[in-house]
């Protein structure tokens, strides 16, 4: 991809970070990448707090016996990390963050189609995040992530309806994004960035834009209709009122899974991204890949029932949803087919975004192959709230979508902040969380099969040893993310400068100044060329196939 | 797109149409019209007719005071989109309730006294 | 693009005042959509009841008076009304007319507003709000099925009057600009947005009337 950018003097030049200090000037700010920033250390915070319950559950686990808390406080830990992790940490991290920053840039636009929205967005997203501070300092809500009827609106002694406010105010702030994503995708991409020139990470967010859009009010409403319940006893759900709890199933899961897709697809754009620039390829298959994002975010709405195979659900529904769920593993399987093939006799580089990318590839299919067992509706009963669930969606949440976020930082982490990290440092910790990844969750996978129930602080002592090789695992991916803050936050100030395109990336991002300028770029850009138009380069064995079809892949674009 | 100002008729004749649809809808329930019991559900023709009734007078909201002609094609695509949407939750989760046995949800009629069983 | 809007202020990030209407203009729509299925969640709980109980949703229709929410749906509609003549006194650039007809819309919305007090009232006076003080005595009808059709009245029409109430907030906020802003043309962007937001309200009470007040076969 080409452009037309005009790159300024570095000593004199004003960029988006130095363009003012004041603390005002950021909490004020209409731009999409200060905005993006935002973001990115309330999120940060959020995962902090999530992921030091994350250490706390684990550490109970170590031995069979209830030793460090009580179960009750056991239950209040699994429930705040999960919702922490769900609501204010995993739907707005790829999205809000990297989404925010470099989607107006990728697309030549000077910035999203309603820049006051945008920074509303954040403000509703940080009151969101209070409330469910605020829940947590209450004493913690014990309901689980999921505020199941009629346990959470009648039964639990926690503060639910605190943190129900707090998911559903943070709703809000994710639809902000996802309406001003799509129209900022429609309207305002430069002149000459036709659809089919689009990189791959902006069809992603139109994809999650698109549950954004029409998943999240369903569960806002549902959400609002458990803090009635619960607060005015007006109740829909609970059964002694004459309500249906599997109503409350129903319209939570058509939200949350969907919700799962958030978390995955801007993932997916990501290692899009990832893929080309390290391969130096153009994407095999670029139109499947395109339409695969679109093609999961219209099946996310037709698989919640997956959830529901034993909560009382019609049977015969169970099978429609059993089936329509396996349908979801052909556009996942697209992608990581078309990545693959990408980097076959491509340049690779080892470089540490593209190890998440790898990391990304390997985990997901794991992820993604578990979740075609627990969509067969009888292994599923078998399996149905064991760890086998949990390492699953674990699977899929770290190893996917926090894997992605990672290789995404990293990747435009000179973009955003103009300096570069250290790469023997971020090569060193993708390998450990990797490691610890897999320690922590693959042994979950067996202790599932094995019949071991999520959501219980004691467990029989014959399931001690991969216990504790899932707590060991999780000390060592707690050692991986803390190493990546710590050299992140380190070269803020010590990294080297970094130049405007250190990968040699296409990209319209990479044609602009790193740190960009406040309007992005002096002069609107005009786009001549597909993505990720990389120069072919003969094989080593030289093989002209290879040229040609290359050639003719561009031709048909 | 632009908005080219539609003449002030109308927006009177599109108001006329609802209040006449409006007296139709109240004398439309006055006709009791038969209940088809499908599965545990009930099905009331009244309401289906109001239903539709209702169908038409949002049309023609939409049609005349949100000057449908004016939409861009985006909006076009995504409202159809939504409505799409809401009904592929309104029939999967029907069709639960249209499917299920009903001893297993025999319990959930009864209701019980309400109790508030918070501290 | 029509010549009224030429002149008007356009935003950094839009390179024209073509592309900054559009985008408003499917902002708002793509507002209205999640304004659908926000409120088709209740829909549907409100079909699964219904049909569940359709005994007792009938008998506890008699409840409510059908002529007062007959009554609403003329004052709504004729807002509707007032609320598209104030946006087209905008796109013709007559600010003086389209305050006065928001002015129309937010006294209607407000008589709307005030029979829904007596109605909600009313209700709280007969032990008919849920809760430990339900009351519902009808012969071969459970009370609590007949709580349930409360139980959705409530939910539906107070989050539809709390969409009347941040309508109304609109119009005071939008004239307040119109009058500041006299002297330049009328910038009819906002008024369109916020017609469409009200006629969206419209639209919702168009759909709660006859689920409500109008229960097959009086």
């Amino acid at each position: 991809m080409s452009a037309t950018a005009t790159h300024h003097k570095e000593s004199v030049r004003v960029d988006y970070l130095n363009v003012a200090h004041s603390i005002k000037s950021w909490l004020v700010t209409e731009d999409h990448k200060r905005i993006g920033i935002l973001y990115l250390v309330t999120i940060s915070l959020m995962f902090l707090v999530g992921g030091i319950f994350a250490l706390l559950i684990r550490l109970e686990l170590v031995t069979p016996a209830g030793d460090l808390v009580m179960s009750d406080t056991y239950n209040k830990m699994f429930t705040m990390h999960g919702v922490i992790m769900i609501f204010f940490f995993l739907i707005p991290s790829i999205p809000a963050v990297l989404g925010n920053f470099c989607l107006p840039l990728m697309i030549g636009a000077r910035d999203v189609a309603f820049p006051r929205l945008n920074l509303a967005s954040w403000y509703i997203f940080t009151l969101g995040a209070l409330f469910g501070v605020a829940s947590l300092v209450m004493g913690g809500v014990d309901t689980g992530w999921t505020f199941y009827t009629p346990y959470s609106s009648s039964f639990s002694h926690t503060p639910v309806i605190m943190a129900v406010t707090g998911a559903f105010i943070a709703g809000f702030g994710s639809i902000f994004t996802g309406l001003n994503f799509i129209v900022t995708i429609h309207k305002m991409r430069a002149p000459g960035l036709t659809w089919f020139r689009l990189p791959l990470f902006v069809w992603g967010h139109y994809a999650t834009s698109l549950i954004m859009i029409l998943g999240t009010p369903v569960v806002a409403i549902t959400l609002l209709l458990v803090a009635v319940e619960r607060g005015l006893r007006i109740g829909i759900f609970d059964p002694a009122l004459g309500g249906d709890p599997v109503l409350f199933q129903h319209l939570f899961w058509f939200y949350s899974h969907p919700a799962v897709y958030i978390m995955i697809l801007p993932g997916m754009g990501v290692v899009s991204e990832l893929i080309a620039t390290f391969s130096r390829k153009r994407i095999f298959g670029y139109e499947f890949v395109a339409f695969s994002s679109l093609a999961i975010a219209i099946l996310s709405f037709v698989v919640w029932g997956h959830h529901m195979f034993v909560s009382g659900q019609s049977m015969y529904l169970s099978m429609v949803f059993s089936v329509l769920t396996t349908l979801v593993a052909i556009p996942s399987a697209v992608k990581i087919f078309n990545w693959a093939v990408t980097m076959h006799k491509g340049h690779v580089k080892l470089d540490s975004p593209m190890l998440y990318a790898l990391a990304f590839m390997g985990l997901f299919t794991i992820g993604g192959l578990t979740g075609l067992f627990l969509s067969a509706m009888a292994v599923d009963i078998h399996l149905h709230d064991t760890y086998f669930v949990v390492a699953h969606f674990h699977y899929v949440m770290v190893g996917g979508a926090i894997v992605a976020f990672l290789g995404g930082l990293h990747y435009w982490w000179p973009k955003m902040t103009g300096r570069m990290y250290p790469e023997p440092w971020a090569k060193l910790s993708a390998l450990v969380i990797f490691i610890g990844f897999n320690l922590t969750f693959f042994p979950q996978f067996i202790l599932g099969y094995l019949g071991m129930p999520r959501r219980y602080h004691t467990y029989p002592d014959e399931w001690q040893v991969l216990n504790v090789l899932s707590s060991a695992g999780a000390t060592i991916l707690a050692a991986g993310f803390t190493l990546v803050a710590v050299y992140l936050i380190w070269s803020l100030k010590n990294g080297a400068k970094a130049p405007a395109n250190p990968w040699d990336a296409t990209g319209l991002e990479w044609q602009t100044p790193s740190p960009p300028p406040p309007t992005n770029f002096t002069h609107r850009p005009v786009v001549t060329e597909e993505a990720y138009n990389y120069p072919i380069v003969l094989a080593k064995n030289g093989e002209g196939e290879h040229q040609e079809e290359e050639k003719r892949t561009h031709e048909h674009a | 797109m632009s908005f080219e100002p539609a003449k002030p008729q109308t927006y009177l004749l599109t108001f006329a149409a609802l209040i006449v649809l409006t007296i139709i809808t109240v004398l439309a329930a006055r006709v009791v019209l038969p209940k088809i019991p499908m599965g545990i559900m009930v099905l009331d023709l009244n309401i289906v007719l109001a239903m539709a009734i209702a169908c038409v007078k949002a049309s023609l909201v939409v049609l005349y005071f949100m000057h449908f002609k004016d939409m861009g094609q985006v909006s076009k695509v995504w409202a159809s989109a939504g409505v799409f949407f809401l009904l592929v939750m309104f029939f999967l989760t029907l069709g639960d309730y249209e499917n299920r046995h009903p001893e297993e949800t025999k319990g959930w009629t009864e209701s019980g006294v309400l109790h508030d069983r918070r501290p | 693009m029509s010549t009224h809007e030429t002149d008007l202020p356009v935003g950094h990030q839009f390179e024209d005042a073509e592309q900054q209407l559009d985008a408003y203009s499917a902002g708002m729509w793509l507002f209205l959509v999640t304004e659908v299925l926000f409120f088709g969640g209740l829909f549907l709980a409100y079909i699964i009841y219904r049909t569940r109980y359709t005994e007792a949703f009938v008998a506890a229709h008699h409840e409510l008076d059908w002529r007062l929410g007959g009554l609403n749906t003329l004052v709504l509609i004729t807002s509707s009304l007032t609320m598209a003549l104030a946006v087209r006194a905008a796109v013709i650039d007559r600010w003086k007319q389209v305050i006065g007809w928001m002015a129309c819309t937010f006294v209607l919305a407000g008589c709307f507003m005030v029979v829904k007090y007596f109605e909600y009232s009313a209700k709280f006076e007969h032990h008919l709000f849920p809760g430990p003080n339900f009351q519902f005595h009808h012969p071969g009808i459970d009370s609590g099925e007949a709580q349930m059709f409360f139980n959705l009245y409530f939910a539906m029409t107070g989050l539809h009057g709390a969409h009347v109430l941040i309508g109304m907030i609109t119009m005071i906020i939008l004239a307040i600009r119109l009058y500041v802003m006299r002297n330049q043309r009328v910038d009819f962007i906002p008024v369109e947005l916020a017609g469409l937001y009200w006629h969206f309200v419209d639209l919702v009470w168009i759909f709660l009337f006859p689920l409500f007040y109008l229960v097959g076969g009086n």
